[in-house]
């Protein structure tokens, strides 16, 4: 039955609801940003009354945003491939060998999911500061500090494992007659047919590292090394700084997230439809 | 081109010994079926021989080499799989050359065997399409490519038909059989279909629970089996087994069918008096007789199965159900009286306690 007109703009309201409720923030802070106009904290305006890119620029040199935006970039791009990587191999593994212990491991890695980071903060930050065998210093106040920690991510293990699992295992017996070897049989046969699970895992931890707050603040504690969020959470509470730059700051953390989601959109895509359409 | 051979293979997944002590040579050239019911382990026997599987005790031999403990990769096999196995990402022009690739050979090597096979098999035009795209017929023809482009020593097929409907099943294993004259690389061949292993092997190994019951010529299995199982296993209508006693009637014995009938079985069979038997015939080795002649197996018609070309026909007969089986289209209809003549000539004798032959003059 084709909806009637008043279905129709019944449907629309709703639609557009939601486009308010969703885009309305991000469009109040993108308009702020653009805004010449001083705004009071907690203040959003519609429209830029007078358009100005003064405080993007006032934010990426004076502010140094393109200093905590390349220290942000450092940690989520090698953060991300060595997590995707980490992942993938740990998922080969638990998907596709049987090893005695298995079952342990898993269990392992799981728990790791059910403890909150302010748990773990505290033994976590003992660790960092710890001296390393052998070559006697410790990575605090490093990438490696902030990166380390996050290359491990049970989320992405589970979904690799389990799209890993679905993989017949005629393919890896044919691989292997054919004469691959392991490692062969992940990168060119098991790697390629998880794809879409590789999209989405890599986009979703993209953002989980793009976003840690609690990590790189006790990893870290010299300024020049802060990452946007630690550097916003700074900004916020600096009662010098204007309003539209610190809302300007905000919009230049935003864009690399943009930027991957739209490089990426069509593999997170599938990557969250293929375990409803898998045969 | 080699042989294969096995030497007391074992093989045990903890407390379950899956294979048993199974010893089995197959010539250069020849062609091998495995055939057997489902868990008899005919699959994971050609997965040792692939060295998918390790043993647990034995010797594997390839072109007279010992490969016992190598990985597949050095056995020099090609397996062709029931699920197909193809890599869905990869062109079949891509799957047909993974494994020359993975070897190192020159790209315009690839390309000329790559082309060379898939001219064989006619598979040029769908060279750039990927599997799912295919029918089942065409991707288990891309399987076997895969297979042929590496000139093996051996190739191994693990049920490649299975998952093709009746008509396909018949033309894939002609091409085959086809395959294997032109090619003549020693193959090793899993079914449990009767009719491919009598059809395509040269060398029909029955297996159960691990064992090889008995290893020969297609024909020599259908028509000398060493035992019950293989007997009943080899044959469609399957064969006939009455159970009987060993009578005397002068010298010469005779089997004693629960109906009362009488049988001769000849003189110099080693049976005594009152032992129990299985008398076994073919059922196209019976002749139907539906008028009022003396002799046979008194019966009636239970029901009558015609394919067209052949007629079986299943009676009640001989204290239980009996078939036989003929080409020729007769009047016949159910709870007909019937005799059943068996030919003396294709009669054999298995004991009926332990299932093995009883055979002349032993």
């Amino acid at each position: 039955m084709r909806p009637t007109f008043l279905q129709k703009l019944a449907r629309g309201a709703v639609y557009l609801l939601l486009v308010i409720v969703f885009c309305g923030p991000f469009w109040g802070i993108v308009a702020t940003a653009f805004d010449k106009n001083t705004v009071q904290p907690g203040q959003l305006v519609f429209w830029p009354s007078v358009p100005t890119l003064d405080h993007f620029i006032y934010g990426w040199v004076k502010v140094k945003a393109w200093l905590y935006l390349f220290n942000s970039l450092v940690v989520v791009i090698i953060g991300t491939f060595l997590q995707t990587l980490v992942s993938a191999l740990a998922a080969y593994a638990l998907a596709r060998k049987r090893f005695r212990g298995a079952a342990v491991v898993t269990l392992v890695i799981l728990s790791t999911m059910m403890l909150p980071d302010e748990v773990i903060s505290i033994p976590l930050y003992l660790i960092l500061h710890a001296k390393l065998p052998i070559i006697g210093v410790s990575i605090y106040n490093s990438y490696a500090a902030m990166i380390l920690p996050i290359v491990g991510w049970a989320f992405s293990v589970f979904i690799l494992t389990e799209f890993m699992r679905a993989v017949p295992r005629d393919l890896e017996d044919a691989a292997r007659v054919d004469g691959a070897g392991e490692l062969q049989i992940f990168w060119r046969v098991i790697l390629p047919l998880v794809k879409p699970a590789l999209g989405s895992t890599t986009i979703f931890g993209f953002l989980m590292i793009w976003d840690q707050y609690l990590l790189p603040l006790i990893a870290v504690d010299k300024r020049e090394l802060y990452t946007i969020p630690v550097v916003l959470r700074s900004l916020r509470v600096d009662e010098i700084l204007q309003q539209n730059i610190f809302i300007a700051v905000t919009v230049i953390a935003t864009v690399p997230c943009i930027i991957v989601y739209l490089l990426l959109q069509k593999q997170f895509n599938r990557g969250l439809i293929a375990g409803a359409v898998k045969g | 081109m080699g042989s294969v051979s096995l030497k007391n293979v074992n093989k045990s997944f903890g407390a379950a010994h899956i294979i048993q002590d199974v010893s089995l040579d197959i010539e250069d050239g020849e062609f091998c079926v495995l055939i057997g019911p489902s868990g008899s382990g005919k699959s994971t026997l050609l997965r040792i021989i692939a060295g998918l599987e390790e043993v647990t005790g034995g010797r594997i031999e390839i072109a007279g080499k010992n490969v016992t403990r190598l990985p597949p990769k050095q056995r020099d096999i090609a397996m062709v799989f029931q699920s197909y196995a193809l890599y869905p990402q990869m062109t079949v022009r891509e799957n047909m050359g993974f494994a020359l690739k993975l070897a190192g050979v020159p790209k315009s090597r690839i390309a000329a065997k790559v082309d060379a096979t898939a001219r064989m098999l006619e598979l040029e035009p769908l060279l750039d399409r990927l599997p799912k795209s295919l029918s089942g017929g065409q991707r288990q023809r891309v399987s076997m490519g895969r297979a042929i482009v590496r000139n093996p020593t051996a190739f191994l097929f693990d049920e490649p038909l299975s998952n093709l409907d009746a008509k396909l099943r018949v033309q894939v294993r002609g091409e085959i059989a086809e395959l294997h004259r032109r090619l003549g690389t020693t193959s090793v061949y899993v079914t449990h279909d009767q009719v491919e292993a009598m059809t395509l092997g040269q060398k029909i190994v029955v297996l159960r629970d691990g064992r090889v019951e008995q290893a020969g010529p297609p024909l020599e299995l259908y028509d000398d089996p060493v035992n019950v199982f293989v007997a009943s296993f080899l044959g469609t209508p399957s064969i006939n087994l009455v159970e009987a006693t060993v009578a005397a009637n002068d010298s010469a014995a005779v089997a004693l069918l629960k109906d009362g009938t009488l049988l001769p079985l000849g003189a110099d069979y080693p049976v005594k008096e009152g032992q129990p038997i299985l008398y076994a015939i073919r059922p196209e080795h019976i002749r139907l007789i539906a008028g009022a002649e003396e002799g046979g197996i008194p019966g009636s018609i239970h029901a009558i199965e015609n394919t067209g070309s052949d007629m079986v026909v299943l009676c009640d007969a001989g204290g239980g159900r009996m078939t036989a089986a003929f080409k020729e289209q007769r009047d016949l209809a159910p709870d007909q009286p019937v005799r059943l003549v068996p030919d003396p000539a294709r009669v054999r004798i298995f004991d009926a306690g332990s299932g093995l032959r009883i055979r002349h003059g032993i």
